[in-house]
């Protein structure tokens, strides 16, 4: 029945009576004070004294008060205005109690904080794609995974690449990348040598991205793809001011990389740090993977068979990802029919292959995340479980809160007995009790988010020393604030419901006369809060003692070694410029002068750490057997001991405090640290078939620019 | 004194308002008089219903306002009906009949 015109009319009004409130107010006033001078007027008239006439025009219209509340009901805005008093009114209370409002604010903060931590990780790491770059949600992830194959990073060939790059018609443009860093001896005119990480990734990568410059140029069109063509890299902001103190100058200028002359062209926008969480410290093209690969770079390029690039594309405007993801299965499709895998060969006797790349595969186009689509499960899972048990601390808070609002509300019941007595209605006090407990949540909120950028800070502090650079970029987007502001608000209508209807069920009468009536009524709720209270925090103890006894038992399960007392150290002598030969010799010396330190038992080198998760991803040859193309095959191995291991024993190195850094500063090369392993023998691929082992072994780490100093770690076991 | 004789079915208040409106500007106490007036008693309306209705006919666009100088040197608010609430008051009317006719036939059945 309203006129349709209404609605711009009534938006004005609104407006005016939100913001021209007093004017409107005086309005009012004359309107209703008018009319009964008017009343009065027409009594007196009638032959009414004034003050009879006063008396009776004051009672006909009920109170001039209650007439322009009525009023104020009616008008436009009355809701927003009923909010605004009812939050003024919950402000003024909560002055009046500041410890009551200091500790549910920061009961509520640290709940809030901690389960918005837990998201903003999550949502860095699995929602969104990498920090730096442009309209992030038009990217995504191009992944092939093997069906029925467990978590595991998937990687797509260079020629592949190359194929769905020009079949695709949903993409703007498809770009790939390394999923590993690789070490690279850096070597600046003059400034000696120093290990840096080194990603490669294709010519197009900043530019379908869309990550600017901070100087110089990135790479593009003119960057060639052909082999060798183009000699030229681009350094991370973070790199470039670490190591260069931000120097202008190197733009432009040839740096060496592993003896290969490379030009600087330019410097990637502060922030971008690569696609995945590994902290590249500069890019290269493609077309010079022969500087980080030189054994096989130039297969890289070509083979069908070489899986080591990770894709992601940008959609084109108005297509859907599930569209993009129909068409990268149809070529994925036609890619496997075009380019058959050759089969693996038998394996010889006595040694069982257990995994093989030559299943049926699923592709599709993921939203874009730092972490590889086949490991989003696990870190899903994980952190899950985190924010599962965050939440018990914001359920705990969430129930103390309660029961004190809840015994709050059995303290004003006299207040809001005076509210219904005045004409409050059940809804109005149940209102008005709701938004006094969301302003709590609000600034509860508020605090959680002011904590959780310091929470999330602090975690990224915490992780672990890991080889390799890892970048955690958990910024605070819309998302996260979303999400925060949610959780205040789900939580204060469950922790606020409750007893405002218990307030608001207030027996007027009794309350007004009489203090007790209704203590005992509220009891069985505010017990049934303690409760859970007590409850929550028991699980959470419990679920807390019992991580910590599985993290606990997960270091102490049995690697068929003996991992205490064994201190562990790298180098790479790479940089300092050995050759094979000359390394071995060094380290052969290294190892003796090791052994006849006094508390070294023994000592021994190796390629990698026995433990869990060293595995390596790697070309494995057989003995005796030759690869199909004469190449070594691409098999992902749990081959973790091709390491020399000397099983004779060493211990209390950790004591003979000057003698390791002998070791670590002494000029040193060769495959110790990350380098890929070169040949496995089947048999001694189960940790647990190998001797009992008490060692040395050598792991570095560089502590910024100038020549190679080492710092000495402690292997986690010991 | 005239007091609330019949409550008012829900609904007919406004109709009742740009009714008294319709026969030109009045302020409040004039459209609660001339509501009076029109129903022969029947209906008073009370200001606790009277200007609640009033805002929000105006809010809806039906009614318009000014501020005049009354008798006594006091400003008083004069309503007018808009062509919006002209249009809404025939709207209401064809309504009510609608009903009203209705209602008789089924009670005569």
């Amino acid at each position: 029945m309203r006129a349709r015109g209404a609605i711009p009319i009534r938006l004005v009004r609104l407006l005016r009576n939100l913001l021209f409130r007093r004017r409107v107010e005086r309005d009012l006033d004359d309107e209703v004070l008018g009319t009964l001078a008017l009343l009065i007027d027409e009594k007196m008239r009638a032959g009414m004294s004034e003050a009879d006439a006063t008396r009776l025009a004051r009672l006909e219209p009920g109170s001039v008060e209650s007439v322009k509340e009525a009023v104020r009901d009616a008008r436009a805005g009355a809701q927003v205005e009923t909010f605004v008093g009812d939050l003024r009114y919950g402000t003024r209370l909560l002055r009046r109690n500041p410890i009551f409002a200091l500790t549910a604010v920061l009961s509520l903060a640290v709940g809030i904080g901690a389960t918005t931590a837990i998201f903003t990780v999550a949502n860095g790491l699995l929602l969104r794609a990498a920090v730096g770059v442009a309209e992030p949600d038009r990217l995504v992830d191009i992944v092939r995974t093997e069906r029925g194959a467990g978590p595991g990073v998937s990687e797509i060939s260079y020629p592949e690449y190359l194929e769905i790059r020009r079949r695709t018609t949903t993409l703007e443009d498809v770009f790939g990348y390394r999923y590993e860093l690789d070490p690279v001896t850096m070597t600046v005119a003059d400034q000696g040598a120093s290990r840096v990480f080194a990603n490669t990734v294709t010519a197009n990568y900043f530019t379908v991205l869309r990550v600017s410059a901070a100087a110089g140029r990135l790479f593009d069109t003119g960057d060639g793809e052909a082999p060798g063509s183009s000699p030229v890299a681009v350094l991370s902001y973070q790199f470039w001011t670490r190591r260069f103190q931000s120097d202008p100058a190197l733009i432009g200028q040839t740096i060496r990389l592993n003896d290969h002359p490379v030009t600087v062209v330019g410097i990637a926008r502060e922030g971008f740090r690569g696609t995945g969480v590994l902290a590249a410290d500069l890019w290269l093209p493609t077309a010079m993977i022969h500087v980080v690969r030189p054994e096989d770079g130039a297969r890289l390029l070509t083979a069908h068979e070489a899986e080591w690039l990770m894709l992601g594309g940008r959609l084109r405007p108005g297509v859907s990802r599930a569209q993009a993801s129909a068409e990268v299965e149809v070529i994925g499709r036609s890619l496997e029919r075009e380019y058959p895998r050759a089969s693996a060969p038998p394996a010889p006797p006595g040694v069982v292959i257990r995994e093989r790349t030559a299943g049926t595969f699923d592709w599709s186009a993921e939203v874009a995340s730092p972490i590889p689509y086949g490991l989003r499960t696990l870190a899903a899972g994980f952190l899950a479980l985190l924010l599962a048990l965050v939440s018990l601390v914001l359920a705990i808070a969430c129930a103390n809160l309660a029961g004190v609002l809840l015994g709050r509300a059995t303290e004003r019941r006299r207040e809001i007995a005076v509210r219904v007595a005045l004409g409050a209605g059940r809804r109005r006090v149940i209102r008005q009790l709701l938004t006094e407990t969301m302003l709590l949540f609000a600034l509860g909120g508020a605090c959680g988010l002011l904590l959780a950028r310091w929470i999330t800070s602090l975690l990224v502090l915490l992780l672990p020393a890991f080889p390799l650079p890892v970048t955690v970029s958990v910024p605070l987007d819309l998302r996260v604030v979303g999400f925060s502001l949610g959780v205040s608000l789900v939580s204060a209508l469950l922790s606020g419901l409750a007893p405002a209807l218990q307030a608001s069920r207030a027996d007027v009468v009794s309350a007004l006369k009489d203090e007790s009536a209704m203590a005992t009524d509220g009891r069985w709720l505010r017990n049934a809060f303690v409760a859970a209270q007590v409850a929550l925090s028991f699980l959470l103890v419990a679920t807390t003692g019992l991580l910590v006894q599985a993290s606990e038992r997960v270091s102490r399960v049995p690697r068929g070694f003996d991992s205490s007392n064994v201190e562990v150290a790298s180098v790479d002598l790479s940089v300092a410029g050995y050759t094979e030969a000359s390394g071995q010799a060094f380290l052969r010396t290294l190892i003796e002068r090791v052994r006849a330190l006094p508390g070294v038992e023994t000592a021994t080198l190796a390629d990698r750490i026995p433990g869990p998760g060293a595995r390596s991803l790697g070309s494995l040859t057989v003995p005796g057997v030759a690869p199909p193309d004469g190449q070594p095959s691409f098999l992902r191995t749990g081959c973790s001991w091709n390491q020399r291991i000397l099983p004779r024993s060493a211990s209390r190195l950790s004591r003979a405090a000057t003698s390791p850094r002998a070791i670590g500063q002494a000029p040193s090369r060769w495959p110790l640290s990350t380098r890929r392993p070169r040949s496995c023998s089947g048999s001694e691929r189960t940790p647990s078939a190998s001797p009992s082992l008490r060692g040395l072994a050598a792991r570095q780490e560089r502590i910024g620019p100038g020549p190679s100093s080492c710092r000495w770690l402690r292997s986690s076991p010991t | 004194m005239p007091h609330e004789r019949a409550s008012l079915l829900q609904g007919t208040l406004d109709l009742l308002i740009l009714k008294a409106l319709s026969t030109g500007e009045r302020h409040g106490l004039g459209v609660s008089r001339r509501i009076e007036q029109i129903t022969d008693g029947m209906f008073a309306v009370q200001p606790g219903s009277l200007f609640p209705a009033l805002h929000r006919l105006e809010e809806a666009g039906w009614l318009a306002s000014r501020w005049e100088a009354s008798e006594h040197n006091r400003r008083a608010k004069y309503y007018t009906l808009t062509r919006a609430g002209r249009r809404q008051l025939g709207e209401e009317t064809a309504h009510w009949n609608r009903i009203a006719l209705a209602i008789a036939r089924a009670l005569k059945a």
